[in-house]
């Protein structure tokens, strides 16, 4: 019978990752309803110094599993490695961190163990069957935020398997270390067909609104051209694009090719900051599935705020002009 | 080298919302398009192809009227396309959706790379790529924001991670996923638009992939949607007032943390 | 003084800019609601050619045409953008002798007004201004370099905030869902906020939607939908290396935006018979983007490939369907209505932002002077009744 509550103790360069933490806390908040252990597993070829990392998540049980190599980025290797281990812990759940490893390499895992894998869960509840069973409810966001869905792994289906978003559970902090116990898997990784070739600086992507992580929006409030500056110095200090609406395009300070709205571009940067736009339809059109969206608007009824995170009525020139003082 | 994209049709617009009464999901439109990363996607296919000669095959499972997104893949220089279309195969999450279009792309042919998008705009599980990758049993990268490759069988790929980019490369065939941003997708126009119409689609019913009625659809998703709502918070964003030297620090608070999750 | 209460149902270019007009008025009490943000619908999506000469309206309403450019002129030259005006000038193509005429007229009427305009006839110099036309099979072309195009949305908000400088109220996010009718009187509407208002008249300014809210008072207004659907292009050198100016065919008409071209099939060129062209449809299922039919790419690329063939292998950035409101004779629909009180300012069928100032200007002296207007009565509501 499927038992224990799983995590992934993800790790990259030697540590393990923040968003463990976190999940061990969606762990215990499971915990304190269906009783099981908490386990987590680990595959590495120092596994040594990550299970020495976790002294404070309080986990019952950690399952390592030591590699000849170091697999980071070999998801087929990997992903046969950590089924091999879910088959033989037999868990009632796997919880895993919504990050670019977690995602890819549980990927194959539920297909390797023909369960499911839920996406990118904010909350994670629990639920009791009629026979008395616990199940876990998967809340996730879907289309952008404006929906959430309640996925529930199928009855009689093991392991429930899910990733979870960074940033939403508080990262779990024992007052005391605990040694928990360690149990070594005999589990060889395959031979992976990826290979890396090397590792190097990551470019900037601050010349395309549509690659950058981080776009400015300047909007009507930035056409002189002493507001234009503070923007770009704000923009250069976040290695951010710059992104218009039409005023601002018009001014001659940014191409058009970073127009935002209906007649230029459709921008999906992780972090928006706009100054000065009012958010007319042409312009919020052209910005979509941000993580998070900061608006400065001089007029508190600018439409901007509808779309946008948080909002700050205020001058953006000030505002501005103080952010980049420090 | 012959290469297969796998496309999904997605909603133009995230406006959904949810009745109250019903949860079931009210759309403000039913006007689909290609998964905006997905066109990043067929770019990199079309990049490869002018490279390698080749053709291009472009994959999608959906409804009857997910032909307009093969139409518009083809108007963009894919040269042949598939639509898996069959009642039996709907409601699948990502397991029931990655199976049939494993199987389809074996039926086909044999490809070289097989490409997706690496998130879609409406679902954004980023797992199916992966999925059709273990089911193939190839090699795949996922999340990648370039391609190399120079006529060997292996392919290069960077993928940007933490801050650095790596490069790696795979054994072919191999699958990537492709981030969105990472290229300039080309534009279609009048004339391959209506060239388009006329290029080959081949439908696949479950008549073709014969699968057991228990693999594919409802029935073979290990996991099921209960219930949909709409969020506590809406759009209307959180405002915060004070100094301008207050409101400064705490953008720089904001954007850190959301740096912080990686 | 008792003011006269006045409710405003939509605030795209008609309701704004007649909220605007009757602000000018000091015993006018005026509240516009908006059920989503100001000119953000149709208006939107509308193209803001206000040009001296096109073919958009008869040379018999050129007072119309003359008030409303003049208007957004005043409007731009008060604050730089606020009409979000881009001088272009303009091309209109005579291709027979019909147009040809018309666009001679018009030339005669821009100059008495004190601008420019000529009617080119040397296809060298149409080529020197539009390099990637084809000057075969036409006469020649109507030119200005004094007009262009605006921004529907930038002057709605304009008209917004000056009407509200004046006293008058704007509402958004709050959609109207009842409008109070006793002994064939309008008194009042209910909204999504839940609050009563009362109102001594009550002003449909809702366009493509004037069906839905006509119905709420039982009153039919005979409009139809026709589709407006345009295209964004991006010229294959993505950079024209000249000002595209305003170019009108009678059927289609196209302008810059930015860098890119905006094209549109003109809206006399729809058949209201033609089940593609026209129909009565739900304007709230309209997608911000997409939507355009095929028939369309069929036909742009034939018109483009004979008459703009330098543009006809563009890229399509992106397509957008607008539902305009025309009633049977492609004129706007003003003034009274069956129900005392209850007026409409609808149905300008994608001409709103060239005829509202005009009509608007006439529409609030109506409704506070109780003076009607030779512009009024040609475009009366009565004249779409049958009797």
């Amino acid at each position: 019978m499927a038992n224990g509550i799983c995590v992934f103790a993800e790790h990259y360069n030697g540590n393990i990752e923040t968003v463990v933490a976190e999940l061990v806390s969606a762990a215990h908040f499971i915990k304190e309803t269906t009783a099981e252990k908490i386990m987590a597993v680990v595959v590495s070829q120092d596994c040594e110094t990550l299970i020495g990392q976790m002294g404070r998540l309080d986990v019952d049980e950690i399952y390592a599993v030591k590699t000849e190599s170091d697999c980071a980025f070999q998801d087929d290797a990997l992903s046969s490695v950590i089924a091999d281990m879910i088959r033989e812990i037999d868990p009632s759940s796997v919880l895993v961190p919504a990050t670019i490893t977690g995602r890819s390499v549980f990927s194959r895992v539920a297909a390797k163990l023909g369960c499911g894998l839920t996406a990118d869960c904010t909350e994670l509840l629990v639920g009791t069957r009629e026979n008395g069973s616990y199940y876990i409810k998967q809340n996730k966001p879907s289309f952008g935020e404006n929906v959430f869905v309640t996925i529930v792994t199928k009855e009689g289906c093991y392991p429930q398997m899910m990733t979870v978003r960074p940033g939403v559970y508080t990262p779990y902090e024992a007052k005391e270390e605990k040694v928990p116990e360690v149990k070594y898997l005999d589990i060889k990784a395959p031979a992976s067909k990826v290979k890396v070739v090397e590792k190097r600086p990551a470019a900037s992507n601050a010349d395309s609104i549509l690659a950058a992580e981080i776009v400015v929006v300047g909007g009507r409030g930035t056409e002189e051209e002493e507001s234009f500056k503070l923007l770009k110095s704000f923009a250069d200090s976040l290695d951010a694009a710059i992104g218009g609406t039409r005023p601002l395009v018009d001014t001659g300070f940014i191409p058009f090719e970073h127009q935002i709205g209906q007649t230029g571009y459709t921008i999906r940067p992780r972090i928006c900051v706009s100054f000065g736009v009012s958010g007319a339809i042409q312009h919020t059109e052209g910005i979509k599935d941000t993580k998070l969206m900061i608006a400065v608007n001089k007029d508190e009824e600018a439409p901007i705020f509808n779309i946008a995170d948080y909002g700050i009525v205020g001058d953006l020139n000030e505002i501005l002009a103080k952010y980049l003082e420090k | 080298m012959n290469i297969a994209v796998l496309i999904k049709q997605v909603p133009v617009s995230n406006d959904v919302s949810v009745d109250p009464e019903t949860h079931s999901l009210v759309r403000a439109s039913s006007e689909g398009m290609i998964n905006p990363a997905d066109l990043n996607a067929i770019e990199e296919a079309m990049i490869l192809k002018e490279q390698t000669e080749g053709k291009v095959v472009v994959f999608t499972m959906g409804p009857p009227e997910a032909e307009k997104a093969l139409r518009d893949a083809m108007a963009l220089g894919c040269d042949e396309s598939v639509l898996l279309s069959d009642r039996c195969l709907g409601g699948a999450d990502t397991i029931a959706t990655a199976k049939p279009l494993a199987r389809a792309i074996e039926k086909y042919g044999k490809f070289d790379l097989i490409l997706s998008g690496a998130l879609s705009s409406d679902g954004a599980t980023g797992q199916v790529g992966a999925m059709v990758a273990e089911y193939l049993d190839i090699p795949h990268i996922s999340e990648i924001s370039a391609v190399q490759y120079d006529g060997a069988d292996t392919i290069r790929a960077v993928k940007k991670y933490q801050g650095e980019e790596v490069v790696m490369e795979a054994e072919l065939p191999a699958l990537m996923t492709v981030c969105f941003g990472c290229n300039e997708p080309r534009l279609a126009t009048l004339r391959t638009k209506r060239a388009a119409k006329n290029k080959p689609l081949e439908t696949y019913t479950n008549a073709e992939l014969q699968f057991d009625a228990e693999e594919i659809g409802i029935k073979g998703s290990p996991t099921i949607v209960t219930d949909s709502f709409s969020p506590e918070r809406t759009r209307r964003a959180v405002m915060m007032t004070g100094t301008p030297e207050e409101m400064a620090a705490k953008i720089k608070e904001l954007i850190e943390i959301e740096k912080g999750k990686n | 003084m008792k003011k006269k209460r006045i409710g405003i149902i939509g605030g795209g270019i008609s309701g704004t800019c007649l909220g605007y007009h009757l602000s000018l008025y000091d015993d006018a009490e005026i509240i516009v609601f908006e059920k989503n943000t100001i000119g953000g619908a149709s208006t939107a999506k509308s193209a803001g050619t206000v040009c001296l000469f096109d073919d958009s309206l008869k040379n018999r309403y050129w007072d119309v045409r003359l008030y409303g450019f003049e208007s957004y002129l005043k409007m731009e030259a008060e604050e730089k953008g606020s009409a979000g005006f881009d001088k272009t000038g303009t091309l209109v193509v005579a291709t027979n002798k019909e147009v040809e005429s018309v666009i001679k007229t018009g030339i005669a009427l821009a100059k008495a007004a004190g601008y420019t305009g000529e009617y080119i006839t040397d296809k060298e110099r149409i080529k020197e201004i539009l390099p990637d036309i084809n000057t075969d099979n036409i006469l020649g072309a109507g030119y200005t370099e004094d007009d262009g195009y605006f921004d529907g949305t930038m002057i709605s908000n304009t008209y917004a905030k000056k009407l509200q400088a004046n006293g008058g109220t704007v509402k958004t996010g709050v959609e109207v869902t009842e409008v109070k009718v006793v002994d064939n009187k309008i008194k009042g509407l209910k909204t999504s906020e839940g609050i009563d208002y009362e109102f001594d008249v009550v002003v449909d300014c809702t366009g493509p939607w004037s069906k839905i809210t006509g119905d709420m008072v039982g009153v039919d207004v005979p409009i139809w939908h026709t589709k407006a659907e345009a295209f964004f292009l991006c010229p294959p050198g993505k950079k024209l290396g000249y000002t595209f100016p305003v170019l009108k065919y009678p059927e289609f008409y196209a302008l810059r935006a930015g860098d890119n071209i905006f094209i549109c099939k003109s809206h006399l060129s729809m058949d209201l018979n033609n089940p593609m062209h026209a129909g009565q449809w739900d304007p709230d299922k309209l997608p911000a983007t997409g939507g355009t039919d095929d028939y369309f790419i069929d036909f742009l690329l034939d018109q483009l490939d004979e008459k703009v063939p330098g543009i006809v292998d563009s890229g399509l950035v992106s397509s957008w369907l607008s539902y305009r409101a025309e009633p049977k004779d492609f004129w706007p629909v003003l003034g009274e209505t069956t129900i005392e009180g209850y007026m409409v300012a609808t149905g300008y069928g994608g001409n709103g932002v060239i005829e509202a100032p005009a009509a608007s200007r006439d529409l609030a002296k109506l409704i506070m002077k109780g003076e009607s207007t030779p512009l009024l009565e040609n475009w009366a509501f009565s004249r779409l009744v049958e009797k």
